[in-house]
């Protein structure tokens, strides 16, 4: 085989690689980011958005994992 | 306050409008404007090393065309090493100060660290095979690098074991403690031990890389920490997510175990 091969399987491993990895997380986050609230992923909140009340299913149980409906009398 | 889903299913539609989440009408990704950015000037940054790499740089006097592969194999090594480096920070910052931030920072750099340790050591066999006719010897570099991937997919095995969060995250953050002195054994094996590997280029006594070669490789080394950047902000933020769902899990099933009691 001659060096050229070598040369371009290299390349093709690191590229290809890297941007098959980069896509699998970036599904992943699109994927995750359908499940959780705006609120809580703050990069993706605007100044508009952080404005606007969140539908949620019940209020509290969204602040924190032991909040919420427990913690009332 | 109720929901009209809850108030028309009962608890069983209680547990299930935990998810209503989804009808969030923020941007559904872990991008944001400076990611976007970053990311843009990544893509461009190695159009711009393929270029370089592949056709805009003469033959090394010595490699010759093999020359080519040294544009991204210690490229590789090194953002693997900076993934180390962070993951066993993040390890050493998670034990200290018990942050959920530092176990996620720990956990992401680790997987990136696994990811380019396996460019690492695929681009060093596939330099190997042409240059010394083998694809690997048992030297002290590429044993080290063997044993520093093994640590690292038994780290991040440690990481998918189920039970407590916390005592994952504190086992996990103990074999962390582990990857910064293997890279250091890696970096330094070509020093403590003759070895079939080459010591660093740059620091190779009368070594020449000079002009547009050393350019693109250290071009190089800029473009990949700009990827390990960008990479580490989103794995980070996907790590977060899956955080967040768990918890939102745990908080679907109290929700649901309260709707069960107050129906009797």
């Amino acid at each position: 085989m001659s060096n050229t091969f070598f040369i371009v399987a290299g390349w093709i491993t690191v590229l290809g690689g890297s941007a098959a990895y980069a896509t699998v997380v970036i599904l992943r986050g699109r994927a995750l980011s359908l499940r959780v609230p705006v609120d809580r992923r703050r990069w993706s909140s605007t100044p508009q958005q952080e404005s606007r009340p969140i539908a949620r299913p019940l209020d509290g149980p969204l602040d924190g994992p032991l909040d919420g409906p427990l913690s009332r009398p | 306050m109720t929901t009209e889903l809850q108030a028309e299913s009962g608890p069983r539609g209680a547990a299930e409008s935990a998810h209503v989440p989804t009808i969030d009408p923020g941007p559904h990704s872990t991008s944001s404007p400076a990611t976007r950015a970053l990311g843009i000037a990544v893509l461009a940054g190695f159009a711009m090393l393929a270029y370089l790499g592949l056709a805009g740089t003469p033959e090394d006097r010595v490699q010759g065309e093999l020359v080519r592969l040294l544009y991204v194999h210690p490229q590789s090594a090194t953002v693997a090493y900076l993934g180390c480096f962070l993951a066993t920070t993040g390890s050493v910052m998670y034990l200290w100060k018990r942050s959920l931030w530092w176990d996620l920072v720990a956990h992401s750099t680790a997987e990136i660290g696994a990811v380019f340790t396996a460019f690492a050591l695929l681009t060093g066999m596939l330099w190997g095979r042409p240059s010394w006719g083998t694809y690997w010897v048992w030297d002290a570099r590429l044993t080290s690098t063997a044993m520093l991937m093994l640590l690292l997919l038994g780290y991040l095995a440690l990481r998918k074991l189920p039970g407590d969060p916390d005592v994952r995250a504190r086992q996990s953050a103990i074999v962390g403690l582990l990857l910064v002195p293997n890279v250091i054994l890696v970096r330094q094996s070509v020093t403590w031990w003759r070895t079939l590997h080459q010591a660093p280029t740059l620091s190779l006594p009368g070594a020449e890389i000079e002009g547009l070669l050393l350019f693109t490789m250290m071009f190089g080394f800029a473009v990949f920490s700009g990827l390990f950047l960008w990479l580490t902000i989103h794995r980070f933020r996907v790590a977060w997510l899956v955080r967040q769902v768990d918890e939102l899990a745990v908080n679907e099933a109290i929700t649901a175990r309260i709707a069960e009691g107050t129906s009797r």
